[in-house]
């Protein structure tokens, strides 16, 4: 239990990687190609063609870091002083848990923190009951006959998630954190890799890899465990090689209540445009670590699972929500993050806010203007966001491949191309709506 | 030690492997760009923003061809006019006309009632096997270069006309051209709809040395000098030389387009004519082209007559093109393509607009209504003949002339060629019949009378073409005839011709001129 593994040896027969590594260097040829084919298009549509280079780099450099990730662990485990790695490392964990109606999986999600592969008696678990209309408070009120561990915060009118988040760390007695969304749980015997970073002063929060529980609902949830497992273990696991992970998910993340305390204030006072900031909780706690000077980390051997919205419409809002909290809290965060992480400033940060301001404007002069003022039907174009699509899943296929939703990467790129990356712009416009638009 | 320290490790690795991607990336794309991409993947895409932008510019002037087109064509046509052009170019070089003018040209064609014909409508008129409504032409171009296509094709596309590229294909499959169109570029007119492609050489579009002193020759209608050798090819060489080429084209079109062309353009219009050493292999040369295909193309030269092309009953068509001048306007054009109408009896000529009578010899000015010939400052006198009449016969040609100065004036009949024709030769010693065949002149018939007339008043003369006799005629009476007439000078056109001894004397004023039609 000593070791700090924060990334999972892939073991893949030597043929299948053999052939995904044929397949990637096609990939990455038929990508060369295909830029040199629009080449002599830049002097029909200069920016479209700079854009899509830039776009394309940007996304292959993402599994570059990636794959660095895998490295990252051993670095940790190496700057440990021989005290710190050779003290057993168990401090107290408390569970923080906000919710609001859910009789129907609190108690399970109460059962599975209990069930941590840990020793139970430096678990706690609080659950804010956020002014839940239902039979949540009696559900609970049964639980905590069974678990003495768990304390209930009943509150009979909403105050909302941060409002209940921070009530929680205020609360907890644990040294570390573990925050939790009300239908969201950690397979148990994964537990202990949680904990097992903090072990390094220098850390201040990691998230955990999540995967949804109900992926074979149907087709919609499929798109969303390929999505899942990319935004994961593809793009935190990049964030994570750099140890600057800017959004430690709010379903599954763990924090040092020493360094959280202290900022909850300011976190729970953040306000955009005037009023306060409903979305995007988990993005500013993790900024405020990260501002502090903590390092933030991604690890793929602690798995969390959680529910995905199983129908388009809450899909599009959650979509909607979570743009406009990583628009707010880029910008809330770009100061600190150019002075105190130039690195990951000018090779991530403001690539990605660039790309995703110019995607749908690009997207929509490639896709809408061009086909019928122009006249110019945008193959390259397509061809290009599949090739990099391909280029992502031969990745996805090498890190895990038993995970049999990456055909869906496919259609999750469909769907990013013609549908979400619009959605930015309609977050932008409906910004001062702060409604959470609750699942 | 702290994690910093090992970060430093990760933002190295990553960069080392970033830039090692984008070296690779960069350095692919560079190779890929540069020749070995076009073997590879090859050429460069069709320039749709040229074609896009070229069509935008003038689409605002009108969509629709039939907006453009004042009459609709009724009837057949009997002959049919191929227009030739090289290039489009970007600002007037004197040679090629430039887009505007392009755009006028045919926009002036169009409103006339005109519309270009596919090349194997063409193909089927010229011998024959189709009808085509009258106001049909053929619009092509020579060389295969890059400006006439992106110059033209918005044109042809606004108007729905069409045209035939001619190509060399040695240059356009071969190199990495920036000149000359492409594979891509061809395809692209192959799929469109608006071009046909047609064979205008392999590797034989410019001329060759013809001997070891620097003198050359087209490469068709040469034996060429064989640098290494120091001599001559042979017959033999030539011979094979020449298949090669010209089935080369058919077979590179064939194998890079799926085009199988139907015809071919000689380079300069030279099917044979202007051989430096083997002037009697002509029969040769057609009969080579004959094999590969079933139209072939030559142009405006001083050796070619009438304008239009009249269908032939034989399976390999030799025909003629109208080379459009840089500095045409659309009107000139427009001339150029009706003047060579076939004619129609009874025909009449006011000289409001001389455009159908071609000058061979000295100049030919219209003026006031009337039309003026005269010689150069070199010679001694000027002929005009007229386009479009070629197929004429038995009819009377009858005119109102003054002959201002100078000491004879002729009306010409059957004419076929300056080689050839008919004509009654006025002066003021009398009236003669002259018969030239085949460049030899001679006398048929005369009539000797003092005439003095001639060099002060207006003179009505005219001139009658049967089968086997022609007659002059004087004031409306016929004053002289023969019965002696070579077989050859059935039909043909007519024309006028004045002469002096003394050069940049004689001058012909010309008032009028009317062909009827006359029957036994």
């Amino acid at each position: 239990m000593n070791s700090i593994l924060i990334a999972k040896e892939v073991k893949n027969p030597s043929w299948f990687n053999l052939i995904l590594f044929i397949l990637a260097s096609a990939t990455v040829f038929a990508v060369v190609w295909v830029k040199t084919k629009t080449a002599s298009e830049f002097g029909r549509d200069p920016l479209l063609f700079v854009y899509t280079v830039f776009v394309t780099v940007f996304q292959l450099s993402r599994i570059v870091a990636a794959h660095i990730f895998s490295k990252s662990g051993k670095y940790i485990e190496n700057s440990l002083t021989s005290n710190q790695a050779n003290d057993e490392y168990f401090p107290s964990v408390t569970f923080v848990v906000p919710c609001k109606n859910e009789e129907k999986s609190i108690a399970k999600t109460v059962e599975k923190c209990f069930a941590a592969d840990y020793p139970k008696s430096l678990l706690e678990v609080i659950i804010i009951n956020d002014g839940s209309t239902d039979n949540t408070i009696e559900v609970l009120r049964e639980s905590q006959k069974a678990y003495p561990n768990l304390v209930v915060v009943d509150w009979k009118v909403n105050q909302g998630k941060r409002m209940a988040m921070a009530e929680g760390f205020r609360r907890a007695r644990g040294e570390i954190i573990v925050q939790l969304d009300s239908d969201s749980y950690i397979e148990p015997e994964t537990f202990y890799q949680f904990i097992s970073p903090f072990r390094h002063p220098e850390i201040g929060a990691v998230c955990a890899h999540a995967d949804p529980d109900n992926a074979d609902q149907n087709f919609l949830t499929k798109i969303q465990a390929a999505y899942y497992f990319l935004s994961f273990r593809i793009l935190k696991a990049a964030e994570s090689t750099f140890m600057t992970v800017f959004c430690c998910s709010g379903c599954s993340s763990a924090y040092r209540k020493n360094i959280v305390l202290p900022i909850l204030d300011q976190w729970l006072g953040e306000r955009f445009l005037g009023k306060p900031v409903s979305w995007g909780d988990d993005r500013a706690l993790t900024n405020w670590v990260l501002r502090k000077g903590y390092k933030t980390i991604y690890t793929d051997t602690v798995l969390a699972k959680t529910i995905v919205p199983d129908n388009l419409r809450q899909l599009l809002k959650q979509q909607v929500r979570w743009k406009k909290g990583w628009f707010v809290n880029s910008i809330f965060a770009s100061g600190f993050v150019l002075k105190q992480y130039p690195f990951v400033a000018l090779t991530y940060f403001f690539p990605l806010i660039f790309i995703t301001i110019a995607t749908p404007v690009m997207a929509t002069k490639a896709l809408i203007y061009n086909p019928i003022v122009k006249g110019i039907v945008p193959y390259y174009y397509i061809l290009g966001v599949y090739l990099v699509s391909v280029a992502i899943v031969l990745y996805y296929r090498f890190v895990s491949r038993e995970n049999k939703y990456w055909p869906y990467v496919f259609i999750w790129s469909t769907l990013n191309m013609f549908v979400l990356s619009f959605i930015f712009y309609y977050a932008m416009i409906s910004i001062q709506n702060r409604k959470w638009g609750t699942r | 030690m702290n994690l910093d320290a090992h970060l430093d490790n990760s933002k190295k690795g990553f960069l080392i492997f970033a830039a090692g991607l984008v070296a690779f990336v960069g350095g692919l794309s560079f190779y890929f760009a540069g020749t070995a991409g076009n073997k590879i993947f090859g050429a460069e895409p069709v320039r749709m923003d040229i074609l896009d932008s070229g069509f935008a510019e003038i689409s605002g002037q009108g969509r629709v061809a039939g907006a453009f087109s004042a009459q609709t064509p009724s009837g057949e046509a009997s002959s049919m006019p191929v227009l030739v052009y090289h290039g489009i170019v970007d600002k007037a070089d004197g040679v090629n006309v430039t887009k505007q003018q392009f755009l006028e040209q045919m926009k002036e064609l169009a409103a006339a009632g005109w519309q270009t014909v596919s090349l194997d409508d063409f193909g089927a008129f010229a011998r024959g096997d189709k009808k085509l409504p009258t106001k049909s032409f053929l619009l092509t171009f020579d060389d295969g270069r890059k400006d006439s296509f992106y110059g033209a094709d918005p044109v042809l596309k606004l108007l729905g006309f069409r045209a035939t590229m001619f190509v060399i294909t040695g240059s356009s499959f071969n190199d990495k051209t920036t000149y000359y169109l492409n594979r891509n570029e061809l395809a692209f007119m192959r799929d469109s709809g608006r071009w046909d492609l047609g064979a205008h050489a392999q590797v034989g579009h410019d001329p060759r040395p013809i001997d070891g002193s620097g003198n050359s020759g087209n490469f068709l209608s040469n034996r060429i000098w064989l640098e290494q050798k120091n001599r001559l090819e042979t017959e033999e060489e030539y011979h094979n030389r020449v298949a090669t080429e010209l089935s080369g084209i058919k077979t590179d079109l064939k194998n890079q387009l799926g085009v199988v062309p139907a015809a071919y353009a000689f380079p300069y219009g030279d099917y044979g004519v202007d051989s430096k050493n083997v002037p009697n292999d002509q029969n040769f040369l057609l009969a080579e082209v004959a094999k590969n295909y079933s139209t072939a193309f030559t142009q405006t030269r001083s050796d070619t007559y009438f304008t239009q092309n009249y269908p032939e009953n034989s399976a390999f068509y030799l025909a003629k093109r109208i080379t459009v001048e840089g500095n045409w306007q659309g009107k000139d054009l427009l001339n150029a393509v009706t003047a060579g109408i076939a004619k129609e009896l009874p025909w009449s000529e006011d000289f409001s607009n001389s455009k159908d009578w071609v000058p061979t010899w000295g100049n030919s000015v219209g003026q006031n209504g009337v039309q003026v010939l005269s010689p150069t400052a070199s010679s001694t006198g000027a002929s005009v003949y007229l386009d479009g009449g070629n197929k004429l016969s038995k009819y009377k040609f009858s005119s109102l002339v003054q002959l201002k100065a100078g000491q004879s004036f002729s009306l010409l009949a059957a004419y076929i060629d300056d080689n050839n024709y008919l004509s009654c030769n006025y002066s003021s010693a009398g009236i003669t019949i002259n018969e030239v065949t085949d460049g030899r002149k001679k006398e048929v018939s005369s009539w000797w009378f003092k005439f003095p007339q001639i060099n002060s008043e207006e003179i009505s003369a005219g001139i009658e073409l049967m089968d086997g006799r022609a007659r002059c005629l004087l004031n409306g009476k016929v004053v002289l005839t023969t019965d002696r007439v070579s077989e050859k000078l059935i039909e043909g056109s007519v024309g006028f011709k004045v002469w002096d001894p003394q050069p940049d004397k004689a001058s012909l004023i010309i008032k009028k001129a009317v062909i009827e039609p006359i029957s036994e």
